[in-house]
């Protein structure tokens, strides 16, 4: 992964001052001041600027592609969005000690028998209870989404891409409230910071759940928590009568569906459509003429295939 | 809200600006010789030592390489018994098996009785917080020879420069407990079944004088632990 710069105004002499994400301590190379950054609750609040200007042009684009003429559809409403994500960084250190998990194992042996013959015989072997002790230190990195949205589409990976290390800036909440709406997190940042310590420290442990007894005392060292809010715009579309949400991502312009949206649709669609109406037409005549005839046997085949042509016509509704 | 600030990096005792590395954690000031910690909020000055030599006092040193030491009380939650007798004395040896639980608790307890006499004497941990290139265990088998050797230190009446010290003082508390454990380990196997408190006394950077050996390695002056300077990374100045 490349240094993501992230430029901001040195507060001593105005001039243009760069940083890495990584920086403890930033330097102003025209006044030459150190400073610290300091994170509101210890949360390094990062956003990437919006660089999609016409969301609802890709949509259609996007539409179009798909085989969708102007009149199939319709934009009912866009909404743009700053989604957040989470990112914990830290070192899992300690000791950890317990006995490795017995088990009996089955296994054959070929033995000399009085007679002289060879014969293989089965035998059991109890493993395990190996004592273990070890001291850990393991680099930890976890990134998950810090809200449940699932009309919007859009990968948490994205917001760690290199490509878009020129368009992520310090958080601003009165310049990003102009470009769109920004989303709070499900959890409290410090409620968030004390699981994403648990979490290092429980998948540190993965790998010995089946120890017994099972001690530790793992910490977690220089740990660092940021919320990176990356922009999108959610536009919903009605489509044949069926209301989709289209996912616009504001940098990339990628439009990804809520539902499965494929070119050949439309078409298909008809032609699956009629298909459906011929053999319904036929399965009713054939039926009715079964039912009209006089012998019992015929009439009962005729029901049947009346009941098979109901059940298909629900199962395709 | 202000979610994000800047906090200009000055001595909180002389006022001079301090120049620091991209990476530190405790930031020393080259005028007064203070080290200033941050801790989330401020700045907050922590006691900075420089050590002088008791190997070849006559030596100059050529560097000064930050150690956390810490002045810590451990022992063992909700009963009256001082842990670092055990490991000064090695009175335990257990290797190899197994104690439950309160076996171990009474056998402690039993042999702490019999040392009534020692008194508690102070204990303090060293934690090595300078770079070193690959993982922090080769610096922290130093930190171990240094807390074994529990030297008596002398200090310097004027100020050093000290080079990069990359653990903050949290960071270093957890570390200082791991080498606990790792040198207690040799004593009382199974000493993660004991639920230990490390109750923070005291703490303090203290400046180890380092001089060079021969072309590459260095020698600190204290107690005598070589350390090429290949391992030392970059950040550290004054480096060949």
């Amino acid at each position: 992964m490349n240094i993501r710069v992230i430029s901001i105004l040195c507060p001593k002499c105005g001039a243009g001052v760069q940083f890495c994400e990584e920086d403890r301590v930033i330097k102003c190379l025209h006044c030459g001041m150190n400073f610290i950054p300091v994170h509101s609750e210890g949360i390094e609040r990062y956003y990437l600027k919006p660089q999609v200007k016409n969301p609802q042009t890709r949509v259609k684009n996007y539409l179009k592609n798909r085989g969708f003429k102007k009149n199939n559809y319709r934009i009912v409403d866009t909404d743009k969005f700053f989604i957040p994500v989470w990112k914990g960084t830290g070192q899992v250190t300690g000791w950890i000690s317990g006995l490795s998990p017995r088990k009996t194992v089955v296994y054959t042996e070929t033995v000399t028998a009085p007679n002289g013959r060879q014969i293989t015989v089965k035998r059991k072997r109890e493993e395990g209870g190996i004592p273990l002790k070890k001291l850990m230190k393991i680099e930890k990195e976890v990134l998950f989404n810090a809200l449940k949205f699932p009309d919007i589409r859009c990968r948490k990976e994205e917001v760690i891409k290199d490509e878009y290390a020129a368009f992520l800036r310090v958080y601003d909440e009165q310049r990003m409230t102009r470009w769109g709406k920004i989303v709070t997190p499900d959890v409290s940042p410090q409620l968030e910071k004390k699981e994403i310590k648990t979490r290092f420290i429980q998948s540190s442990l993965s790998s010995y759940i089946d120890y017994e007894p099972l001690r530790h005392r793992l910490k977690v060292m220089g740990q660092r928590v940021f919320l990176y809010y990356f922009p999108v715009t959610l536009i919903k579309v009605k489509l044949d009568n069926q209301l989709i949400s289209l996912t616009v991502n504001g940098l990339s312009g990628k439009v990804t569906s809520n539902t499965l949206l494929r070119k050949e649709s439309a078409t298909k669609r008809k032609r699956i459509l009629f298909l459906d109406t011929m053999v319904i037409f036929l399965s009713s005549l054939l039926s009715a003429s079964f039912i009209h005839t006089n012998s019992s046997f015929p009439k009962q085949i005729g029901i049947i295939i009346a009941f098979i042509t109901l059940l298909y016509i629900w199962l395709k509704r | 809200m202000k979610f994000f600030d800047l906090l200009p990096l000055q001595c909180l005792r002389c006022g001079a600006p301090i120049s620091s590395g991209r990476c530190d954690m405790v930031y020393f000031c080259h005028n007064c010789g203070v080290g200033l910690e941050f801790n989330g909020d401020n700045l907050e000055i922590i006691k900075t030592h420089f050590a002088q030599p008791l190997l070849e006092k006559e030596k100059e040193p050529e560097l000064f390489l930050p150690f956390w030491s810490f002045h810590l009380d451990i022992s063992i939650k909700g009963k009256e018994v001082y842990l670092p007798f055990l490991f000064r004395a090695n009175y335990l040896r257990t290797k190899g098996s197994f104690f439950t639980d309160e076996t171990l608790i009474e056998e402690i307890l039993k042999k702490r009785k019999q040392q009534k006499n020692e008194g508690e004497k102070d204990f303090i941990i060293y934690v090595p917080s300078f770079p070193t290139t690959g993982s922090f265990a080769y610096s922290s088998n130093i930190g171990n020879r240094f807390t074994e050797a529990q030297p008596h230190l002398l200090f310097y009446e004027e100020n050093k420069k000290m080079e990069s010290c990359i653990y903050n003082s949290s960071d270093a508390l957890a570390i200082a407990e791991d080498e606990y454990i790792s040198l207690q380990s040799a004593v009382i196997p199974n000493l993660l079944a004991l639920d230990l408190s490390f109750n923070l006394k005291g703490k303090k950077v203290i400046g180890i004088p380092y001089t060079r050996k021969e072309k590459g390695i260095f020698y600190d002056q204290i107690i005598g632990e070589i350390i090429l300077a290949s391992a030392l990374k970059k950040t550290v100045g004054s480096m060949e």
